[in-house]
């Protein structure tokens, strides 16, 4: 099969195979930003935001995201202009090993995106579905709190 | 005359060097690589605890459009081996083969494919014909040593490199026996006795990328393997004397890690895909999937512990005996040495106990292997420990604080359990030098309100909570064994590259090493680049484990940064033609502070590359201890229990450490907490449960729970002044001991709240509500 | 290596997919009827479960079936509505809907983006929430196909036969004035259901009617617990008393990672217990 995909901002035709994966296409084609953890939608570490949705990339086939945006972490954010949500986590001490950060991020950047404002409760439930084993997740929590602190005051 | 920098790099919490690239999603890891045209590896495991392998039919297998190379017992290298990645000699036994043939356990390793997609490999491996023998499999380590049990490895040659205890013949993976003074006689003389089993469980670090590994061929023809290896140059070892390739024809690179807690101090995958590069001339990646992390690759191992202590009246302990059991399943990695450590960082807590025995056996059995996991072995000791001193302090009627701080080990202090065990040789003495135990337990204490909360039983409505706490030590790579070196040199602009072999696997090691190099050489972080874990452009390291890296791997740091300190001054000596000893280091400035001159690093560095008497600024050093200096840690959980559920809530957490002085206090932090959630779930969630087949039933993170950001409690991490002689810059480890606290902690809570004591983990909501009725509780 | 013919090896290639994209309903319809392709409507279900191959996908998203439509007596969702999309658009006119209270409890936040009610109802994955709710609050199943009608969800459930040949259009939930509880039995945060229990109630004039207590995760998928139910059918809240509604529970579990048969039924029934006690306080508090 062959489609057209909206990449980080940059029009893409990837060719794939009907039953592959969102993950493994965008993997295949340089896309390794988006990690592997499980393929069953467990850790989080696949999300994207697809059509601006958080989404397991792992559980979406390729075919159904055809014509749609996906924004993987390195479409947020460079070394050189780091959105505020990486930042954050940086200065935080929010990334240990790395693994589970681009997701968590993207999960950040959905949350704050719909709610600039979330309550810890909010917070909590943006996460849901990201597991990360190095850091307990307490200063992932102080990070998204330090990126709406900071998108907001820019605002 | 003493160097001055504007601002200390150590004590400071400065930004983990790859923190930005790894948050723009900038960093490779292994399965990363970008490899032309690779073959691609699947493996096929057995489906039976224990068998004989009659027949490997690989015809339709070979038959799968794409399929380039099948690996069995009967093509593959059958020297024995042990996975653990542990310096030469390994303590553990050489009882692996690359593909078995007679399988010991539901996952053991049968063959491996290769083919040119993911897709066909693992077709091939369906449809690879295996006929087995079936043998009647034992499950049950007590059983082990029994004579009509079935032995896994008398008859197929194993055997233990070192000369430690180890017997086959009766299932035995190892054994560690010792004792002082006269237990009987403790008993005796004491007024309570009292005698305990605890049990651990089968659990998995679960880090957050599956083990992978590549392997590829550089323009000379020189083999190069890049994998998720915590031990590259064990990697190199073990894969050269499994090839038969020398040494010094292979590379092994280690890159970003996404953790691994210790399942990636095994070698699994890199001897596979470097043999078939090798068969094939092809590039080769091989990657776990998360089922195959769970079944396939290294578990924490069980333990049963049984604690028999004698105590008088006035809080004396008298005697102490402690017998463990540990499964080490069907081979035999750190079966050794985390048995050992069972012993050995538990025991030296309690060094005031004049009758001390430790009986210790580690045996084989047809269940997944264990290996090597954060703690290991102290976090089941403790589990054992912590709950036996809180069931010992209430029977006397004091507080177990009190107790405790009565009982501890000291500044100044050593036991003779330090010598008496080792990792498989001898252990080494060793006196504590900083010791701020009692410290954290009052600040722990504080901090959780322990007066205003403990055997209060404050109840609401179903609900009733309590408190418990737990301690440990730890201690900071092992002595006389574990060597780190370093290497560095001045570049023109008199920035620094520091090649070390230690290896970073998340935990932030190049940004504290490259801490420790800035200090010495009153350099900004940003003149300080790091490389590490190649084992072409590093020097040796043993790895990361051991808690190793900041003690030992420090050390060899600051000793290489401070011969190239040497050599800045002795240039601007000449320079400033006065002696080095009037000269002192500031902020990339060689001063003389009595004449107010000074010359700049870049200055230096030039006039060494290029002007007069021309050398490179450089140095190298290494560095292996006598020492090796325990951290300690408090750590005290509120619990809330739901009567008629079962189910425990941990509310609130503190944890209280001494890790001398925090070279980096935001990444001691952040390796307190992790640690600390991964133990308050292995306390409470986590289990791998098996069928009756000795078949892991929940290999996925569906059914082997761990925690998200909802699961957490409220969370305290309090960093205790200490300051180790010892150490680099007064720093000690702090990366294992985090999680040796939590489940005591929460079990010894669980009796604040309700009055029950929970000896097994883990401390499952049907456990706890099946002891409330058995006790009749309302 | 092998000594088998090049076209033997041919054979063997496996046959990609087919991605059928059917543009109408009828279309879909027609492709349904072939037994031998997955009906695809964007969830995560056949994923997680992928069994090696298959020959071929009819996938749902050009029929337009993501709507939630609201009127006075009803609500109309779609086949292929996620969660998420569901949640959004009830959350405001029907905070305390269960059904709306349920799905956004469900799995995690990138689960609920994509999971449809439509393939929860159809291939009940562990984490779908959506069964007690959608019989607790009588909704009805719309299909089109072979079986073409309205069915009571727990008829669907109970006879998957309905579902040959047909496809699921939406579901339909009547809006109702009521008050409901609905509890997920987990064992963390994120994690499937070990059972749910839902109960929804009519009350008006400081009594309940027209109960429905719903449980699922039992042995036989679900249950409506008629016992219980008669125990609060027409009585006021102060006339309920909980501990004794929910004694002999009908029901059994089969082992499950969260504990045996006997713990599970023991969990239940305290939890209905705590269920029907805050049904009886939420009703209170309407009273005012």
């Amino acid at each position: 099969m062959e489609g057209q995909f909206r990449v980080n901002g940059v029009n893409h035709t990837f060719s794939f195979s009907a039953d592959e994966t969102l993950l493994d296409v965008l993997r295949r084609h340089g896309f390794t930003d988006v990690h592997c953890g499980c393929r069953e939608g467990s850790c989080g570490a696949c999300a994207v935001l697809l059509d601006k949705k958080l989404v397991n990339s792992c559980l979406v086939f390729a075919a159904t995201s055809i014509g749609q945006e996906i924004l993987t972490v390195s479409g947020l954010g460079t070394r050189d202009a780091p959105h505020p949500i990486q930042q954050a986590f940086v200065d935080c001490g929010a990334v240990q090993c790395g693994f589970c950060t681009p997701g968590m991020i993207l999960a950040t950047y959905a949350l704050l995106s719909d709610n600039p404002n979330p309550s810890d409760e909010d917070i909590l439930r943006a996460l849901d579905g990201n597991q990360c084993r190095c850091t307990g997740y307490v200063k992932i929590i102080e990070a998204v709190k330090q990126a709406a602190r900071r998108l907001d005051r820019h605002e | 005359m003493n160097d001055t920098q504007s601002s200390s790099v150590i004590g400071s919490s400065v930004t983990k060097t790859d923190a930005l690239s790894l948050a723009c999603g900038a960093c490779r890891f292994t399965a990363d690589a970008d490899l032309r045209n690779p073959l691609f590896v699947a493996f096929a495991y057995s489906p039976y605890p224990f068998a004989d392998i009659l027949s490997i039919d690989s015809g339709e297998a070979r038959d799968v459009p794409g399929v380039v190379d099948i690996l069995t017992y009967e093509n593959a290298p059958d020297r024995l081996h042990t996975t653990a990645g542990q310096g030469y000699p390994e303590p553990s036994p050489y009882d692996s083969r690359l593909f078995a043939k007679r399988v010991l356990f539901v996952g053991d390793r049968v063959a491996a494919i290769a083919a040119e997609s993911r897709k066909a490999a693992e077709a091939a491996a369906r449809k690879l014909k295996v006929e087995y023998a079936r043998l009647s499999p034992l499950f049950d380590p007590e059983r082990s040593r029994n004579p009509e049990s079935p032995k896994l490895h008398a008859d197929d040659g194993s055997y233990a490199p070192l000369p430690v205890a180890y017997r086959p013949e009766e299932n035995l993976a190892g054994e560690v026996l010792f004792s002082f003074g006269d237990c009987e006689q403790g008993f005796a003389d004491a007024d309570y006795v009292d005698e305990h089993t605890y049990h651990t469980q089968y659990a998995q670090h679960c880090a957050m990328e599956p083990h992978a590994a590549c392997a590829s061929f550089d323009e000379n023809g020189r083999l190069v393997i890049v994998s998720t290896t915590q031990v590259p140059f064990h990697a190199r070892r073990i894969v050269s004397k499994l090839t038969g390739i020398p040494v010094g024809q292979i590379r092994v690179i280690k890159p970003r890690i996404g953790g691994g807690f210790g399942s990636k101090q095994e070698v699994l995958l890199e001897p596979v895909v470097a043999l078939f590069a090798l068969r094939t001339r092809r590039n080769v990646v091989a990657e776990f999937s998360r089922k195959e992390v769970f079944m396939n690759s290294r578990t924490r191992h069980p333990f049963r512990v049984r604690i028999k202590t004698g105590v008088k009246n006035d809080g004396t302990i008298t005697a102490l005996a402690m017998d463990d059991l540990m499964n080490a399943g069907a081979y035999g990695p750190h079966g050794l040495t985390v048995l050992s450590n069972g012993g050995s960082k538990v025991l030296p807590l309690l060094n005031k106990v004049p009758n001390v025995s430790f009986v210790g056996r580690t045996v084989y059995t047809n269940l997944p292997v264990g290996g090597a996991y954060r703690g290991y072995g102290a976090t089941q000791g403790y589990f054992a420990l912590n709950q036996h001193l809180d069931i010992l302090s209430r029977h006397l009627g004091v507080d177990v604080i009190d107790f405790i701080k009565a009982q501890h080990i000291r500044e100044g202090e050593t036991s003779e359990v330090f010598k008496a065990i080792g990792e498989g040789t001898e252990g080494v003495s060793q006196i504590i030098k900083s010791c701020r135990l009692s410290e954290c337990i009052d600040i722990g204490a504080r901090e959780i309100d322990w007066k205003e909360k403990r055997n209060r039983r404050i109840r609401k409505g179903d609900h009733v909570s309590g408190v418990g706490m737990a301690v440990a030590m730890q201690g900071s790579g092992i002595p006389c064994v574990d060597m780190g070196a370093a290497w560095m040199k001045m570049n023109d602009d008199g920035s620094v590259n520091l090649m070390v072999g230690a290896t970073d696997i998340g935990t932030g090691s190049d940004t504290i090493l490259a801490q420790i190099a800035a200090q010495t050489l009153s350099l900004p972080m940003d003149k300080v680049i790091v490389l590490s874990s190649d084992t072409d452009l590093t020097p040796f390291d043993t790895g990361a484990y051991a808690s190793s890296t900041t003690y030992i791997s420090g050390k060899a740091v600051q000793k290489c940064a401070e011969e190239i300190r040497k050599q800045l001054l002795s240039v601007a000596a000449s320079m400033l033609q006065c002696e080095a000893s009037h000269l002192a280091l500031h902020d990339m400035n060689v001063e003389n502070p009595s004449s107010g001159k000074s010359v700049s690093y870049e200055d230096i560095a030039c006039r060494a590359t290029y002007g007069a008497n021309q050398f490179q600024i450089q140095a190298t050093a290494s560095c292996v201890t006598e020492e090796s200096p325990a951290p300690f840690v408090a750590q005290f959980a509120e619990v809330d229990v739901d009567v008629r559920t079962g189910k425990i809530q941990v509310l609130s957490f503190v944890t209280a450490a001494d890790c001398g002085v925090p070279l980096n206090p935001r990444m001691v932090e952040g390796q307190l907490e992790g640690a600390t959630v991964n133990g308050i779930s292995y306390a409470l969630t986590e289990e791998l449960l098996f069928d009756g087949n000795g078949r892991i039933t929940n290999p996925s993170f569906w059914d082997y729970k761990i925690f998200t950001a909802a699961d957490i409690p409220q969370m305290k991490t309090i960093i205790v002044d200490s300051f180790e002689p010892t150490g680099p810059f007064g720093a000690k480890s702090i990366a294992e001991i985090g999680i040796n606290g939590p489940a005591p902690a929460i079990a010894n809570a669980l009796f604040d709240a309700v009055g029950i004591r929970l000896f097994d983990l883990p401390l499952t909501p049907e456990k706890v509500l099946g002891e409330i009725r058995r006790l009749g509780i309302s | 290596m092998s000594t088998r013919s090049p076209s033997h090896r041919e054979e063997l290639r496996m046959a990609e997919m087919l991605w059928i994209r059917p543009r109408t309903l009828s279309e879909a319809l027609e492709y349904v009827k072939d037994e031998s392709l997955h009906v695809h409507g964007g969830g995560t279900h056949l994923l997680r479960n992928w069994k090696g191959s298959i020959r071929g996908l009819i996938d749902l998203s050009e029929l337009d079936l993501d709507f939630v439509r609201i009127s006075k007596e009803w609500i109309d969702i779609g086949a292929m509505a996620t969660y998420a999309d569901i949640v959004r658009a009830l959350r405001n006119s029907f905070p305390e809907n269960v059904l709306v209270d349920a799905l956004s409890r469900s799995a995690s936040t990138a689960l609920r983006n994509r999971i449809t009610i439509g393939g929860s109802l159809a291939l009940l994955p562990p984490w779908s929430n959506v069964l007690g709710p959608a019989i607790a609050t009588d909704a009805i199943v719309s299909l089109e196909g072979m079986n073409r009608g309205l069915y009571p969800v727990a008829d669907v459930q109970r006879n998957k036969l309905l579902l040959k040949g047909s496809l699921i259009h939406s579901i339909r939930i009547p809006v109702r004035h009521s008050v409901a509880v609905f509890h997920t039995e987990k064992r963390v945060a994120f994690d499937y259901p070990s059972f749910t229990i839902t109960i929804c109630a009519d009350f008006e004039r400081d009594l309940f009617t027209n109960v429905r207590v719903v449980i699922t995760g039992v042995a036989d998928l679900f249950a409506r617990l008629e016992s219980v139910e008669r125990k609060i059918e027409g009585c006021s809240p102060a006339e309920v008393n909980s501990r004794a509604v929910c004694a002999s529970l009908p029901i059994s579990f089969t082992k499950k990672p969260l504990g045996s048969p006997q713990y599970l039924l023991e969990l239940a029934s305290v939890q209905l217990e705590r269920c029907v006690m805050k049904l009886v306080s939420l009703a209170s508090r309407k009273r005012g």
